[in-house]
Parts: C-alpha cells; sequence; structure tokens
C-alpha cells in the first residue's frame, strides 16, 4: 500500500527532523481516518474538509493565475485570453493536488498542503492515495461550475479567490451554512 | 484603388457614350498598345520589370499625345486620367482588377469562347474511335479484388430501386477530392498551379448517352486509380458487406451505407454499363481507368493533360437510366442530394431566349474591347486566352456569362434587334453558402434537417440541434444535432471512437477526425465547426495542440448539454433518454466540470411513479419535509429492487426511493458527491437513519437491550466470522434479516456487476478490500422468526437448531440483499435437510435409485400442488425433493405440518425464505 509506505516515510523524516532541531520528543497525532475519509471517491463532508479543500483550490487557483500574470507584465492592463486562463485552470485542477494530504491537528482530522493551515503545524501529513483525485475532482466541479470566465474576472478584480468562492459561490467556508444542514 | 477604379469606369462609360464616334480609333489604339506590350513583355507579363515599365510607359505617352490629336479637348481630359489608372492597375495583382469585371460587357465575348473551349475539352472524353482502341490496347488490364465483385453486386441488388443516389455519391466525392486539394493548398500554394478552379461540373451528352461528372479536385495517380477503384482496404468491409446485406429491404437505408463506407462510387454501375474515369494528380499525368464491372483497365490518357487536375467520371448510361440525362432530372437530384455541397456544381445547360443582336456589326467587338480595357487588364487577358486560361479562374468567367445576358438588354438597346438564339452555358445549381453562416433566424427546420442528412448521411431528421455564434477570444459558428439513434458500435469501443465534429477554419474544411472536439461521453454528437481564428495552415497535428480548441471545445460542450436541457419533456425520455442514457451517465463519471450540468439531464426510475422517470431535481422536490438524503437502491430489474428488504420500510414510510436498474447507475450516483444539497444514499449500505419519533426511539433502545444477547451470540457463535456484527434494523419490515454492506463497500448490484466484468482478474487485489468485506448482519426484532431464535438462544446458546436457522436466515439474508453465496452447495444440502426434517423424514436418509418413474411423476405433480403457494420457479427445485421424500408416502401429513410449521413462524417468514433459497439452486448448480 503505497500511502502507507508514504506514510511512513513522512512520519519517520519529520520525526527525525524534529528530533534533530529541537532535541526533545514531540507528539504527533497520527491521522486516524474514518471510514469515509478511507474510501469515499470525494472530499469527506465534515466541514473543515470541505472548507480546507475549497481554500486549497482557491490557492492554487490564485497562485497559478498570478504568477502566468507576472511572467507578461505587458498583459497587465487586458488581462490573460480565455484560451491561457482556460489552459491555466485545467492544468491546476488536474496536476496541482500531489502534495496534499490528510493531517490531524487538535484531534480535527484536517486538509494539509500549501495555502492550508494545517501545513504550519507540525504533524505527521498522509498524502497521496485518495487525496489528489479528490481534490482534482472538487477543483475541477467548483470551476466548472462557477465558469472559467467568472472565477478569472473575480481574481482580477479582488487578486484571491477564497472569498468568492468558498464564501459566496459556495458555503464550503461558512460554518453557520453547515450547521443547518 | 477600387473606387478609383469604379469612378474610372462611371467616367469611362459616360465617355463612351459621348465619344461614340471616337471609339474606333480608341479601340486601335488599344489594340496598338496590346501589340505592343505584347512584343515587349513576352508572356511573362505579370512580373514585368520596371525597366520595360517606363518604357512602356513612354510608348503609351506618346501614344496617348497622337490620340490627343485626334481627339477633342473634352476626349482628352478623360483619356489620360485612364490612361494614368491603366498604368497604374498593370502590376496590380488580378483579383483587384477584376472586381468589376461581371459589368464588362465585353465578358461576352470571352466567355463564350471559354465556354467553347471547355465544351470541347469535355467532348473529347468521349474519344473518338481511333484513339479508343489504341487506348484499350495499350490498357492494363485488371481484375476487380473479390471483395469489389462481390459488393458491387449487392449494391447493385440492393439499391436497383434507388438508384439515382448514384449522383450524389459522385458528388460527395467530388466534394471530398476538391476538399483534399483545398485543404492541401493551404500549407502548399503551388497545389493549385494547374489549375485555381475548384467547381463540379455536370455534363449531359444526349448523342452518346454519357453523362460526365467533372470536378478539379486531388485527382488520382495511376497508383491511386488501381487502388481506389478496384480494391477495399478498409477494414470495415466485411460489416459493411454484412450490414448491406441486412438492409437489403430497406433501400433508402442501405443507399446511405455506401456513402458511410465510402464506396459510393460503385454505385454508378446501377446506372451505366460501362465507366470511364480520367484522372489527373498533381503528381502524376493523366490516366484513364475504364471498367465494364467485371474487369477493369488502366492506361495513360492519349490526349494528355486535358484535365489540369482533377478527375472525370463518365457514365455510359444504360437503356432505362437514360432519363438521367435530361436537365430537369439532374438538377432535381442535385437539388434533393447535394444543396449543402459547398463548392460550385454547374450543370452544361441550355437556354432558348431572345437575345438582342446588335445591327452594327462592326461596333459590337470594339466597345467590348473597350469595356474591357476599362475592367481588366487587357495583357493579361490576352495571354490567357492564348495560355489556355492558365491562371484564370473560371468561376468568374461562368459569372460572366450569367451577367452578360442580364446586360445585354440595358446596353445593347438602342442598336439591337430581337433573335432567338440557344444558349449554353454552365449553369450554377447551388448555392454555395453554407448554412451555418445564414442567422439561424432565416433558416427553417427543413434546411437543417436536410442539411443533417446531407453531412451525416443518416437518413432520419435528427433528434435536436443546436446553431450558434460564439464569441471571445476565438470566434466561431457552429451547428449541431444529436441523431435519432445512437451509433451502434458506441459503447464496444468507446475509448476509440472518433466524433462526427466536422472542422472548417473560414470556410475551408479541414478535417472531420479530430478526436479532441467532442469528449468521448458526446461522441454521437454530430455538426459543423467553421472558425475565423484558426490559422489556415493548421496541420491536423499541431491542431491537437492548439489552445483556442480547448476554448472552442468547452463551448461546444456546454452548447449540446444546453441543448439537451431544452429538449421537451415527452421527447427527451421517450426519444433521448432511451438512446443516450449512458452516455450521459458515463459523462457523469468522467466530466468533472460539467458534472452538475449533467447531473439535471439524469432521469431514474422511482418509487413514486410506475413507468415514469424522474429527475433528480423533482424527486428533491417532492422529498419529504425532514428528509436528508436521497434514497435509492440498485438493482437488476425493477422487480428486484422493488421487492428488496432494504426498500420495504422506507416506503412503508412514505419515502420516495430512486430504482437505479441499469448497471451503470450505481457508479455515476457514487460519482456525485451531492445534488442540490442533498448526498445520495445508498438504502442498501450502512448509514440509514430513517427519522423517528420520540416514542419510537425509546421502543428501539428498549428492543436494543431485549435483543442484546441474540446480537451478541450471532456475532460470536452463530455466524461467527462471517458477518463484521449485528444490529437491529430500522429499515426491515417484511424481512427477517438483511445484509448491509458498509457505506464504501459494494453493495449486492455492485458485487454481481464487477464479478461479471469480462475483465476481472479473479482475485484482484485492488478490489479485496470490497470483495471480501464483512458485511453488517441487520435483524427485525418484530419477525417471529427473530423473536424463536432469540427464545432458543436465550434458552440454550449451544442449541444446533438455533445455529442451523441462523444460519440458513444468514444464507438466505445474503441472496435477498443480492449478494452471492460463497458456498452454494453447502447451503443447498441445508436446505434439503431442513425440508426432511419438516416431513419428518430421517435427516440423513440417502436417495433411492430411481425406479418407477410414472408414479414419481404423478407423486410430484401433487406435491407441487399441496405443498406450494410458492410458485412455478419452485417446482424443477422440488422435483429433486419429491423423489426423496416420496417413501415417506404420508402426504397428507407432510402437508399438514408444513402448514402448521407455516403458521408457528408467522407465515411469510419460512416461505419467503424458502421462496428464495430455492429458485436460486438450480442456478447456483448450473
Amino acid at each position: 500500500m503505497s500511502p502507507l509506505r508514504f506514510a511512513f516515510i513522512v512520519l519517520v523524516l519529520c520525526a527525525s527532523c524534529c528530533f534533530a532541531q529541537q532535541g526533545q520528543p514531540m507528539r504527533f497525532e497520527t491521522p486516524k481516518m474514518n471510514e469515509e475519509e478511507e474510501h469515499s471517491m470525494h472530499i469527506p463532508g465534515s466541514f473543515e474538509m470541505q472548507c480546507d479543500a475549497c481554500t486549497a483550490v482557491a490557492f492554487q487557483l490564485t497562485s497559478h493565475l498570478k504568477r502566468a500574470e507576472d511572467k507578461r507584465p505587458s498583459l497587465k492592463k487586458k488581462g490573460l485570453s480565455e484560451s491561457e486562463y482556460l489552459d491555466i485552470i485545467e492544468d491546476v485542477c488536474n496536476k496541482a493536488w500531489e502534495n496534499y494530504g490528510i493531517k490531524t491537528v487538535n484531534g480535527i482530522n484536517r486538509l494539509s498542503g500549501e495555502g492550508l493551515e494545517a501545513k504550519d503545524v507540525a504533524g505527521m501529513m498522509q498524502g497521496g492515495g485518495k487525496w489528489p483525485n479528490r481534490l482534482k475532482e472538487k477543483c475541477s466541479t467548483l470551476a466548472g461550475d462557477v465558469g472559467e470566465d467568472d472565477i478569472y474576472k473575480e481574481f482580477r478584480k479582488k487578486g484571491e479567490l477564497k472569498t468568492f468562492l468558498c464564501k459566496e459561490v459556495t458555503t464550503d467556508c461558512v460554518r453557520d451554512a453547515h450547521g443547518e444542514l | 484603388m477600387n473606387q478609383s477604379q469604379a469612378a474610372t469606369s462611371g467616367q469611362l462609360s459616360r465617355a463612351r457614350h459621348r465619344l461614340a464616334s471616337y471609339v474606333h480609333v480608341l479601340s486601335q489604339y488599344k489594340t496598338i498598345q496590346r501589340e505592343f506590350l505584347r512584343v515587349i513583355v513576352g508572356s511573362s507579363a505579370r512580373k514585368r520589370p520596371s525597366l520595360f515599365r517606363s518604357k512602356m510607359n513612354k510608348l503609351f505617352y506618346l501614344l496617348g499625345i497622337f490620340v490627343v490629336l485626334l481627339l477633342s479637348s473634352q476626349c482628352r481630359g478623360e483619356e489620360e486620367a485612364k490612361e494614368t489608372v491603366d498604368e497604374k492597375t498593370e502590376p496590380e495583382s488580378e483579383p483587384k482588377v477584376e472586381d468589376d469585371i461581371g459589368k464588362s460587357r465585353d465578358g461576352s465575348k470571352t466567355d463564350d469562347e471559354a465556354v467553347q473551349r471547355e465544351e470541347e475539352a469535355i467532348k473529347l472524353d468521349g474519344l473518338n474511335v481511333a484513339q479508343m482502341k489504341e487506348l484499350r490496347d495499350k490498357a492494363e488490364k485488371h481484375v476487380f479484388q473479390a471483395e469489389v465483385s462481390r459488393m458491387m453486386k449487392l449494391i447493385i441488388n440492393s439499391l436497383y430501386r434507388n438508384k439515382e443516389i448514384f449522383l450524389r455519391e459522385l458528388i460527395s466525392n467530388a466534394s471530398d477530392a476538391l476538399d483534399k486539394i483545398r485543404f492541401l493548398s493551404l500549407t502548399d500554394k503551388s497545389a493549385l498551379a494547374a489549375t485555381e478552379e475548384m467547381s463540379i461540373k455536370i455534363k449531359a451528352d444526349k448523342d452518346n448517352n454519357v453523362l460526365h461528372v467533372t470536378d478539379t479536385g486531388i485527382g488520382m495517380t495511376k497508383e491511386d486509380l488501381v487502388k481506389n477503384l478496384g480494391t477495399i482496404a478498409k477494414s470495415g468491409t466485411s460489416e459493411f458487406l454484412s450490414k448491406l446485406q441486412d438492409s437489403q429491404d430497406d433501400t433508402v437505408r442501405s443507399g446511405d451505407l455506401i456513402g458511410q463506407f465510402g464506396v459510393g462510387f460503385y454505385s454508378s454501375f446501377l446506372v451505366a454499363d460501362r465507366v470511364i474515369v480520367t484522372s489527373k494528380h498533381n503528381d502524376d499525368k493523366q490516366y484513364v481507368w475504364e471498367s465494364d464491372a467485371a474487369s477493369f483497365s488502366v492506361t495513360e490518357d492519349p490526349r494528355g493533360d486535358t484535365l489540369k487536375r482533377g478527375t472525370t467520371i463518365s457514365l455510359h448510361l444504360k437503356e432505362e437510366a437514360r432519363d438521367f440525362l435530361e436537365p430537369e432530372t439532374i438538377k432535381d437530384l442535385v437539388r434533393k442530394y447535394s444543396q449543402f455541397i459547398n463548392f460550385n456544381i454547374y450543370l452544361w445547360t441550355s437556354k432558348t431566349e431572345t437575345v438582342e443582336e446588335p445591327i452594327e456589326d462592326e461596333a459590337e467587338p470594339e466597345k467590348k474591347d473597350e469595356t474591357e480595357e476599362g475592367k481588366k487588364d487587357e495583357e493579361k487577358k490576352d495571354e490567357e486566352k492564348k495560355e489556355d486560361e492558365k491562371k484564370d479562374d473560371e468561376k468568374k468567367e461562368d459569372e460572366d456569362v450569367e451577367v452578360e445576358d442580364a446586360e445585354e438588354d440595358k446596353e445593347k438597346k438602342p442598336k439591337t434587334k430581337k433573335v432567338e438564339k440557344t444558349v449554353w452555358d454552365w449553369e450554377l445549381m447551388n448555392d454555395t453558402k453554407p448554412i451555418w453562416l445564414r442567422k439561424p433566424k432565416e433558416v427553417n427546420d427543413e434546411d437543417y434537417n436536410n442539411f443533417y442528412k446531407s453531412f451525416s448521411k443518416d437518413s432520419d431528421d435528427p433528434l435536436a440541434k443546436v446553431h450558434f455564434v460564439a464569441e471571445g477570444e476565438v470566434t466561431f459558428r457552429s451547428i449541431l444535432f444529436v441523431p435519432k439513434t445512437s451509433p451502434g458500435a458506441m459503447f464496444n469501443d468507446y475509448g476509440k471512437q472518433t466524433d462526427h465534429i466536422k472542422l472548417y477554419v473560414r470556410r475551408v474544411f479541414i478535417t472531420d477526425d479530430f478526436q479532441e472536439m467532442m469528449p468521448k461521453y458526446l461522441g454521437f454528437v454530430k455538426g459543423v465547426v467553421d472558425s475565423d481564428d484558426l490559422p489556415l495552415n493548421v496541420s491536423r497535428e499541431n491542431l491537437q495542440q492548439h489552445k483556442l480548441l480547448k476554448v472552442i471545445r468547452k463551448k461546444l460542450v456546454r452548447k449540446v448539454l444546453d441543448m439537451l436541457k431544452k429538449i421537451s419533456k415527452e421527447d427527451y425520455i421517450e426519444k433521448f433518454w432511451k438512446e443516450y442514457s449512458t452516455n450521459i451517465k458515463l459523462g457523469v463519471i468522467e466530466d468533472h466540470s460539467n458534472r452538475t450540468r449533467l447531473a439535471k439531464l439524469l432521469r431514474f426510475q422511482s418509487s413514486n411513479n410506475k413507468s415514469d422517470h424522474t429527475s433528480l431535481a423533482d424527486y428533491v422536490e417532492r422529498m419529504k419535509e425532514k428528509q436528508e438524503v436521497i434514497y435509492f437502491m440498485a438493482g437488476s430489474s425493477r422487480a428486484e429492487v422493488e421487492k428488496s428488504p432494504f426498500v420495504e420500510r422506507l416506503l412503508r414510510k412514505g419515502y420516495e426511493v430512486l430504482y437505479l436498474v441499469e448497471p451503470v447507475d450505481e457508479y455515476c450516483i457514487q460519482s456525485l458527491p451531492e445534488f442540490e444539497g442533498k448526498k445520495f444514499q445508498n438504502v442498501a449500505k450502512e448509514g440509514l437513519n430513517i427519522e423517528q419519533s420520540e416514542k419510537a426511539k425509546k421502543k428501539f433502545e428498549e428492543q436494543e437491550k431485549t435483543y442484546e444477547p441474540l446480537l451478541k451470540w450471532l456475532k460470536d457463535d452463530g455466524l461467527k466470522d462471517l458477518i463484521e456484527k449485528a444490529t437491529l434494523s430500522q429499515r426491515l419490515t417484511d424481512s427477517p434479516m438483511a445484509l448491509v454492506a458498509s457505506s464504501y463497500g459494494w453493495s449486492g448490484n455492485m458485487e454481481r456487476i464487477m464479478r461479471s466484468q469480462a475483465y476481472a482478474k479473479a482475485k484482484d487485489p485492488s478490489q479485496d478490500y470490497y470483495a471480501n468485506q464483512k458485511k453488517t448482519l441487520e435483524v427485525n426484532p418484530r419477525h417471529p422468526l427473530i423473536k424463536k431464535l432469540l427464545n432458543l438462544v436465550e434458552k440454550d446458546s449451544t442449541d444446533q437448531s438455533a445455529k442451523d436457522l441462523s444460519r440458513l436466515l444468514f444464507e438466505t439474508a445474503n441472496m435477498r440483499s443480492g449478494y452471492q453465496l460463497k458456498d452454494s452447495s453447502d447451503f443447498s444440502s441445508r436446505i434439503e435437510r431442513m425440508l426432511k426434517l419438516s416431513m419428518q423424514m430421517d435427516p440423513d436418509g440417502k436417495p433411492e435409485v430411481e425406479d418407477e418413474e410414472e408414479q414419481e411423476e404423478e407423486d410430484e405433480n401433487k406435491e407441487v400442488e399441496a405443498e406450494a403457494e410458492e410458485g412455478d420457479e419452485m417446482e424443477d427445485a422440488k422435483e429433486g425433493e419429491g423423489e426423496k421424500v416420496e417413501e415417506t408416502e404420508q402426504k397428507e401429513e407432510t402437508e399438514q405440518k408444513d402448514e402448521t410449521e407455516g403458521k408457528e413462524d408467522g407465515g411469510t417468514a419460512e416461505d419467503e425464505t424458502v421462496d428464495e433459497a430455492v429458485p436460486a439452486e438450480p442456478r447456483v448448480e448450473l
């Protein structure tokens, strides 16, 4: 099982690294996944997972779009062309998720990776497995539902996408909405 | 430039009228000028060096002075103006100069000549006797590949009532050939060196009963002729042959088939007993292919390269097919079948019209010369005449002919008389403006349908269509259709399927074999896409990489989904869903970014309605107030899922359950995380929580306590190692037990599907988790059998009959829940044992060797009658039992026993379990 092996390596690396740095043992919470987290095809339904996934998507889209715009300052005014941002969004959704995984933070299972809170918390991340695919699915669905054009328009306007994608268009990061559900 | 020309021509015509008397002189001057040019410039007029030009200019100037001396001062002014224009226009490229050529009266003269030349060229096709003889002697003889002969026979036999399609096929082939050369010319300008004309010309030669169809397409080399017209290289030939045989009664369909398989050419033999193909490819000489349907010969054309480029098919019509020589017949056929061909189709026709002949014989040609001078670069014209219009676009000349007729009336009136005259010329028969360039409002449904049929080679009208212009970074026009029937082998080669979108760039056909235009699941969509923004010099390979295509693709997909959404409700289920349900479901699985849109297109059966399908949106609308999830049950048939133990309680409580009866359904739903915020709940899996009142909850908790010992015993003793755990069920009403998969394990339905995958491995480690997952056993506390079992267990937990009963209940639950029994023979012998016991026989009694057959049969019959309220299925199984029971001869008693037992058990339970179990037995044993 590759996720397990991966997890083990990560654990060993993290552990050795931390030991070396701090010289004193640290407690890690090994992520214990429930059945949904282990086997579902989709991002698990918990508020934290949903919000983390949306945040990750927003982060990746924002940073890739920004990078593309920075590369071509002459375009600053006009913005990227339709085919360009379409290509970027498609690319992000397809392949930006290799380094995401699950991490237990204060007893709560969170997603961890670039642009997420859990990344900076010491702990063991279990990545690979189904996670990249789940995030890919989340990203594509979100992009398809919202529309690439609107995503880019919003990015041009605000420079970031999290509020738009995770609080306005979806309620992934609105706790109240989830409470009601 | 154009404006100044127009202005000049206006001046010219004014001058012409005013200075009629000088015209003669003027034209002479022009002739002189032309002569000079010819001498000086030679044949390379277009690349005239400036040195020559300056010399020329001087000459003109001198001539101009000469003329000036002759003309009045007024006239001189005009003349000079014209002269400067002449000087300027000479080096110009020809299209600009030709802009208003149509207005030239001079067109009349030149075009008549052009037409004559055309005529001659075509007449040559009918080769004279000597030439023909020579040709035959020299010819290489070939025999048709066996398949070709077979196919020709088949075509002739199956299409004899629908002969007329031959013309459609020939025009379609011609159009393909033209598409090819046009595509080639995008990257290789020299491809059109031989002639720039791209048209299809049909000429009926009534004297010789020959019909010629000529195109200026890519043409065929000698090798091509032998290969394309003598063999069938396509792999689908056998498929074609069998399909053709199948559809023999339906001539329309088989007519469409030959087009689809690219063997339309052979339909020529429907109407002709001899077919001659003359073809000139840029890479080879002109060859003549000739056949009488039995064999064919190929030889170099003794006439030389008369076609320049392209192909002429000459059909020597059979006597009964001579109607196809009538212009009206041909026109009708072209209108019927070929109106959407994107190249001009001309027919050589004659018109008897009253033409106004000039009275002044001399003045007329001069005038023409004069006008020509104004409009068109004259020396070029001359060369063209000389070089047999090497560079000229014949289309334009043809237009001239037409225009001329109209113009003649106007301009010649003062000096002409009326004369009856038969005029032969090429008559344009189609409007080549592609339908997708027209405004959707201006195109009626019939046009769309005809267009669809013409390019798709389908004989039915399309089911739905959408015609739109997409704007943005890439602007394109498109018409997309959903065919009425799905392609036959759609899922046999789902991965490889090519789509049916024809891609045009600026009206130039590029390819219809471009895989990326539609996602696989929309492979059934047919249509055209025409974009102005793609580069014309695209090759099919680099097209794939082109970013703009992604944009086009995205928009096409969304448009298609929009179109599907708009299909009327009745048509949607009746016509669309019937054909394409699997495509939509696969789309849900494959296309994440359009998943939400696709989910809205899904339809399923549901407990809400016996026959109708429901959409998910409608389901959500009907949901009960506190219902939070969408319930679904998957199985192999509606009857099966309706009777499943899992839906019992839900239905009784008034919840609606979706019935998923297609194999792909469960996958499809699983790949949907939610629909409008509602998650999906497979009722055969864990996680089902039915809303309960406080009272009911309390009662349930009490029951849980009561049944605690049984549940524990089942897990640790009775069904040890067989189940994950045992729980009290909320979902069961009539059944004693059910097996429930974990939320992410396989349901019975899924297990069945996975196991029956043709490519499934026996022990696939990646599926082990699902395949061998232990299930949760849910027991129905209200069921008498369970109560009984609880009694037995409480009395004595080692009771063998309790173990047997629990085991049997488990196994029947296994089957009821849709799972396969792991050990079916063990199960069967257990059933038999129980039966013997229930009839008070020795459970270990061995069967006897059969002897009295007749009596047996009698016994069986009675027994079945007596015993079974169960139904037919049981009979087979019972036969076996009957044999064993037979000896005991106490039928009465047996019957009673059975009844009493049934009552004890609460009637349904035992019967049902047996009911389920027994019919399964023969299946398993088979």
